[in-house]
């Protein structure tokens, strides 16, 4: 099998993957007990302007017409109005998702920028002291709650010290960068807009540094783990007997092959990431999807529920579909067809 | 003497107990001499090459006693900076495993060009290695001319497209044949060979063996062929030197040993060499000791059809029976007999 074989097939799995998903969505969204309609309208509603609203939703048709009207909508891009924010899903989504993307993304790149030296150093240096202190490190960084430690950091870096913005995502003072993408980062950049970069940064430190604290964890274990795998490998042995040089024969030759196994935890971890950014949106009041989320899920915002359901899942497919492509590159066995992962 | 090692010993710690594994091993090899070490699989001989090449995993591994001097320098005392200028450089080694000692995620250019480049230091500077793709006559390109050249020296039909290819994309052979340029590129004054082809068809590894015969002689170097086959050793070597269970038992020039061998074990091997005249297979009964707690005195006693109650009481010592031919064996001791 060749490569663009290879990735056509995994392209192709996000289909059926999404049937899925919108199906699941929608059944679970109308089991949930609870009329939306009678929730939207309050209860000082009377029954008749209650049914009428309920017509009007198209919440007294059968549920199969109601799934198939529902996924032409949302193939033409009409996610429904929200009940509680009386806007758009989509509008909703476009402002919140990118927020939500941007922080998960910045916290990735922190995991692995810090996660994967930390993996390699404790596996060089297993049983050492270096390895002791990841191991105490991965247990506490997977076990204290990210609300505790995020608060902490706000006390202490934001409040006492003023070194951080407490909260937010931009300085309430002064206007965000030009909105081209909605992500602060990249609108700063492309706008050369150097004061809102240093802003967008500054805001960004602590939320990511919180929510990456256990994927730092979970990846440096696994990076040390594949690497004291490669130790044994018969090519490790080769070339150290031929005089590879050390740093050359770890961070080239053995951390390419211990990354191959990392990025299905990488892949993994995504998905964490999406779901676990509510507790971090709220301590730190960013205005990401996860806390709307949260939100429509406690006022049964039904339209709300599906569109982020699905924006979390479009995300997660297409951040795999990423890893599938990465698994190539990296590794020539499947990009030449010699294996299937 | 080229490489010198003198009673080394190498013990494991095992669940079981420490396992005496190397019991006073002393080998020697002389510049441009071709040697062969010979024994049955799990008698020591990967061991006593991993500790000369300094790749035996320390722990579980503990070298207890010797010293191995190579150029009259014992590698064992040498510090990291001492080490990576002789291995590789000036000891090579061609592993047992062809498509596993090649990194599967790496193309042959990438780790050929990279052991060019790079061999003999500790560690690369990596503002070096960023740059040197841009470098003259230290450039990579330079260096892929010279591997180009190495590829061409070991027979290899289409070297071009070997640089270019993952050892997935090779055939056992074609790989073994890689390893081989790549241990030679260096012009080490010692090549030490692990079974290189025991993985690959009968008709692959003697095109193998002829090969990295022909290079050596070529090179002139000295080459420790490592095997558990006799008859390749015969091939491939000047001088045998037989193992048993962590010990030597018998050292000689290849074609006395075969004429006369005067070890029990050497004669059980040779008799042990398959032959085309259809007579009965024999071998030797038993199986190598345990190494936790090996017989005492003799360790092929127990195995040993000629053993006398003498045997499991005192370990024998190398002695010679001629000239360049060493045994350690009460029966070919006389004085042993009389005292």
């Amino acid at each position: 099998m060749r490569y663009r074989d290879y990735l056509a097939r995994r392209l192709l799995t996000i289909i059926p993957a999404f049937i899925g998903l919108s199906i699941l969505i929608f059944v679970i969204a109308r089991v949930i007990p609870g009329d939306a309609a009678r929730l939207a309208l309050g209860p000082e509603a009377t029954k008749d302007q209650v049914e009428q609203l309920r017509h009007e939703m198209g919440l007294d048709l059968p549920l199969h017409i109601q799934y198939i009207r529902y996924v032409e909508e949302v193939f033409h891009g009409k996610l429904g109005r929200s009940l509680y924010t009386h806007r758009d899903v989509a509008e909703d989504l476009a402002a919140y998702l990118p927020a939500t993307l941007e922080l998960t993304t910045v916290a990735m790149l922190l995991a692995v920028l810090v996660g994967v030296p930390l993996g390699v150093i404790t596996a060089m240096r297993k049983d050492k002291w270096e390895d002791h202190g990841g191991r105490l490190y991965a247990l506490s960084g997977v076990s204290i709650p990210r609300f505790w430690i995020g608060i902490l950091l706000q006390l202490i870096l934001a409040y006492r010290l003023g070194w951080l913005p407490t909260t937010g995502r931009f300085d309430g003072n002064l206007p965000p960068p030009a909105q081209i993408t909605g992500f602060y980062l990249v609108d700063s950049l492309v706008s050369a807009n150097w004061t809102a970069l240093g802003i967008t940064v500054r805001y960004l430190i602590l939320p990511s540094f919180v929510l990456a604290l256990s994927p730092i964890a979970q990846i440096m274990r696994v990076v040390r783990a594949c690497m004291i795998e490669q130790v044994r490998k018969g090519y490790v042995l080769n070339a150290m007997a031929n005089g590879m040089p050390q740093n050359l024969l770890v961070y080239k030759y053995m951390l390419k092959n211990a990354f191959i196994a990392t990025l299905t935890i990488i892949g993994l971890l995504y998905g964490f990431f999406l779901a676990g950014a509510f507790v971090v949106e709220s301590v730190f009041s960013w205005p990401g999807m996860a806390r709307y989320g949260v939100r429509a899920l406690i006022y049964k915002d039904f339209n709300a529920v599906v569109g982020v359901t699905l924006a979390v899942g479009l995300a997660y497919a297409i951040i795999n579909f990423v890893i599938d492509v990465l698994y190539g590159y990296l590794d020539p066995r499947i990009r030449l067809g010699y294996k299937e992962r | 003497m080229l490489l010198f090692i003198e009673n080394l010993h190498i013990h494991f710690s095992t669940f079981e107990g420490t396992a005496k594994v190397l019991n006073g091993v002393s080998l020697s090899i002389r510049d441009g001499e071709r040697v062969g070490l010979v024994g049955e699989t799990g008698c020591g001989k990967s061991i006593t090459l991993k500790a000369l090449l300094r790749i035996l995993p320390t722990p579980p591994g503990r070298i207890v006693q010797g010293r191995i001097l190579f150029k009259e320098r014992d590698l064992l005392q040498m510090s990291y900076r001492e080490l990576h200028a002789v291995r590789g450089c000036d000891i090579a080694l061609v592993p047992q495993e062809p498509v596993g000692s090649l990194n599967p995620v790496f193309t042959i250019e990438e780790q050929m060009v990279d052991l060019i480049l790079w061999q003999g230091r500790v560690n690369v500077n990596w503002g070096t290695y960023v740059a040197t793709p841009l470098m003259g006559r230290a450039g990579r390109k330079v260096a892929r001319a010279k591997a180009l050249d190495h590829l061409v020296k070991v027979n290899i039909p289409d070297p071009e497209r070997v640089l270019r290819s993952y050892p997935v994309e090779l055939s056992g052979g074609m790989c073994q044949r890689v390893l081989i340029a790549m241990a030679l590129a260096s012009h080490p004054s010692l090549l030490i060979a692990d079974e290189p082809g025991t993985a690959l068809d009968v008709t692959t590894q003697a095109q193998i063996l002829r090969l990295l015969k022909e290079r050596v002689r070529e090179e002139g170097l000295a080459i420790l062929y490592v095997t558990h086959n006799l008859g390749v050793a015969r091939e491939m070597s000047e001088r045998i030197y037989v193992m048993y269970a962590g010990e030597i038992a018998e050292t000689a020039p290849t074609n006395q040993l075969f004429s006369s061998p005067k070890h029990p074990y050497t004669q059980g091997l040779i008799a042990s060499i398959p032959k085309l005249t259809g007579s009965e297979l024999e071998g030797i009964p038993g199986r190598i000791p345990d190494y936790v707690s090996p017989p005492q005195g003799c360790r092929f006693q127990p195995r040993c059809e000629w053993a006398v109650p003498a045997c499991a009481t005192v370990q024998p010592r190398l002695r010679p029976v001629a000239a360049g031919h060493e045994v350690a064996c009460h029966l070919h001791d006389p004085a042993f007999f009389q005292g």
